[in-house]
């Protein structure tokens, strides 16, 4: 345990750790830029040079291993100078075009420039001129110009995704990020270069000029796009999401999610079911309600309850999932309950997970053992038997594929009653008799768990639209009180803390390894 | 498969470059590896990468870094003479930027080009390394050093005798 004094102050740190990581721990900020927490350190960017006394020269603090009674200063007028020095030769070619740079606004460059350098150029010759947008893929464009040649984006390549698409070619100033001839940056995490990337030279195809990032306003979210929740920022604007950008958590993605994952966030705003419909015809919350629920209670009468379906989406959240169990054994009293959700895709052996739905253990989790919901084929089956004449159904997705989706698609058509709640239309909305629309995970709080039983909250970004979604377990409550068997929740956290009670109950009867660990209470 | 393959004598010198270097470390053998295949297919055209990296078991990117960093991988494809004049400063002070415009003016060509009839490529380059000799200009792989000065009439004695040495014909 070598103890070192950073700007005066002691730490005891571990055998291994570099003064920038000493640094950080005591509150310090050394600035870097080819320097990230998950890749190798190539120490090129000499940005993080600090001043280890008893060293002739400043030392990069990235690559220098804290030894006994070391003595260091970060933040000193040597330092001070030579960030300052650094800062001048990454800023000799670079164009200094920040107003029409997609990084302005979180580009370390434009950070450390005001923080260290803050002068005119005192270069009197021409910048070195390169091509301002090469498409290295399908959804990644370099511009060579602004490039610093950190390598961050070449050492993702080769360490996390092993792909090795990327290198640095010729020398010098004409330094340039290329793939091989004929290759392209086409791996399944490839935006990630973008997030790496301290300054403009990578931008997404997807965002680049779509929207200034300091319009952008950022909420907690998990990705929906497989089982493997990642953690995420959900940047939004105008009330409408920009893009995704994976979020530190060691325990799910650490800092990388793939890029079909943040392409998810399209699907917030498309195909949205906007207003309550019963018979095509438009109604408010409390009309819908109660028609509804009449509709239900005939249903009920003349069919019997053994004759109703509930579909659980594990596309919703535990919260909503929590309240639609009680809704589908308390009030309308069927035990017939299937999964439904999306078909599963492929998966691989990083992040991607086979299951492209964010809550298959959580519907799991709101059943105890031995009743949880059985399998959508078991539904298809049940409607071809004809015991099933009416269907609820949470989410308008369905996991069956080719002749077995077009055979359900068929049978729904003959039902006595579809009752779809879903924020999007999908191919059933047209043989929905009533449609209550409700709130993606963008527009509202909510939990997850993932396919390693992590439980995840996420927070409300946005709201919808121009439309009267709800949040799923509010219209289960609204339905509740009409059918005259009330649910007891009025706010979400009352209901959060019950829905967590459950989630414990029914784990804690688990006594394999198969069945996912309880989760703890998101934070 | 890339479409090249090295003939049999490079493939002997390739499996004696590899010898050189512990079994696991291919890397190693890049820098020799490209020379020969240089040598081999002239120049290092991206299937000559590609190829290389298949030999070695290297990532195609790697291969590129490389030889894109070094200005001696030929990029596009040269005379079979390759005339590099030095142009650093022991040789510029010697006027060998003279040298090149004589040279252009002999060929008829611009330094970076080659002759029509493919037999020489004229370039400038970085210091050779021989100073104390300039001023100096390689052919291929040998070095032609003292150059001399030019004469009154502009002309290069010497390099006239290296012309001609080479089957130069105005």
């Amino acid at each position: 345990m070598p103890t070192c004094t950073i700007n005066g102050q002691k730490i005891d740190v571990d055998r291994g750790t570099t003064v920038l990581q000493a640094a950080a721990e005591l509150g310090f900020d050394v600035p870097h830029f080819c320097y990230h927490p998950a890749l190798s350190i190539p120490a090129n960017c000499r940005m993080c040079l600090v001043e280890v006394e008893k060293a002739r020269k400043l030392l990069p603090a990235c690559y220098t291993q804290v030894t006994e009674g070391m003595v260091v200063h970060t933040e000193n007028e040597r330092v001070v100078q030579a960030r300052r020095a650094v800062l001048e030769f990454i800023l000799v070619n670079h164009p200094v075009d920040c107003p029409i740079c997609d990084q302005a606004g979180e580009c370390k460059l434009q950070d450390y420039y005001l923080d260290y350098d803050a002068q005119s150029s005192r270069q009197r010759t021409i910048k070195v001129t390169k091509i301002k947008a090469f498409p290295l893929g399908p959804e990644v464009v370099y511009d060579g110009e602004r490039c610093i040649l950190c390598t961050r984006c070449v050492r993702f390549c080769d360490e996390v995704t092993g792909t090795n698409e990327l290198t640095v070619v010729e020398r010098g100033d004409r330094s340039a990020i290329r793939t091989f001839p004929g290759r392209d940056l086409d791996n399944a995490y490839s935006m990630c270069v973008v997030d790496l990337c301290p300054v403009g030279a990578l931008t997404s195809r997807d965002f680049r000029f779509k929207c200034r990032v300091w319009l952008l306003q950022s909420a907690d979210s998990v990705c929906t796009g497989c089982a493997r929740d990642c953690s995420v920022h959900l940047e939004h604007h105008d009330a409408e999401v920009q893009r995704l950008r994976p979020r530190y958590n060691p325990e799910v993605n650490e800092y990388w999610m793939c890029d079909a994952g943040r392409y998810t966030y399209r699907e917030l705003h498309e195909d949205r079911l906007t207003s309550p419909l019963i018979n095509g015809a438009s109604y408010t919350w409390p009309q819908v309600a109660e028609k509804t629920a009449d509709i239900l209670t005939e249903t009920v009468q003349g069919v019997g309850t053994e004759s109703i379906a509930f579909v659980f989406s594990p596309q919703a959240s535990c919260e909503d999932l929590f309240v639609a169990r009680k809704f589908a054994e308390e009030v309308l009293g069927t035990s017939r309950h299937y999964m439904g959700g999306k078909p599963d895709g492929q998966g691989d052996d990083f992040l991607i997970h086979a299951d492209k739905n964010p809550n298959r253990n959580g519907v799991k989790l709101m059943f105890p053992r031995g009743s949880r919901p059985a399998p959508f084929t078991k539904l298809l089956h049940d409607l071809e038997s004809g015991s099933i004449r009416a269907l609820y159904m949470m989410g308008s997705d369905i996991p069956l594929v080719g002749e077995q989706r077009q055979a359900f698609v068929s049978l729904v058509e003959n039902l006595d009653l579809l009752v779809l709640q879903a924020p999007r239309g999908g191919e059933l909305a047209a043989h929905a008799k009533i449609i209550l629309p409700t709130r993606t995970h963008a527009e509202k709080e909510g939990t997850f768990v993932n396919c390693d039983g992590v439980a995840q909250g996420f927070g409300k970004a946005i709201d919808p639209k121009r439309s009267a979604a709800q949040d799923d377990w509010r219209v289960f409550v609204r339905l509740a009180q009409k059918l005259g068997a009330a649910l007891p929740y009025a706010f979400f956290k009352d209901l959060r803390a019950d829905m967590f009670a459950a989630m414990e109950a029914n784990s804690r009867k688990t006594d394999t390894a198969a069945a996912p660990e309880a989760p703890a209470p998101a934070g | 498969m890339p479409a090249l393959e090295f003939s049999e004598s490079a493939e002997k010198q390739f499996l004696n470059i590899l010898s050189r270097y512990p079994e696991g470390h291919r890397r190693a053998a890049l820098l020799p590896t490209l020379h020969l295949a240089q040598k081999e297919f002239g120049y290092m055209s991206v299937d000559a990468m590609e190829y290389v990296a298949t030999r070695l078991e290297l990532p195609p990117s790697k291969v590129l870094h490389v030889a894109t960093f070094y200005t001696m991988y030929n990029k596009s494809r040269v005379g079979q003479r390759h005339v590099q004049v030095c142009k650093s400063i022991s040789c510029a002070v010697m006027k060998a930027y003279s040298l090149v415009e004589y040279l252009e003016d002999k060929l008829g060509v611009v330094a970076g080009e080659t002759t029509a009839d493919g037999k020489f490529t004229l370039s400038e380059v970085e210091c050779l390394a021989v100073c104390g000799y300039a001023p100096a200009l390689q052919c291929n792989d040998d070095y032609h050093i003292h150059l001399g000065q030019p004469a009154e009439d502009g002309s290069w004695p010497k390099v006239d005798a290296l012309l001609q040495e080479w089957g130069w014909e105005a």
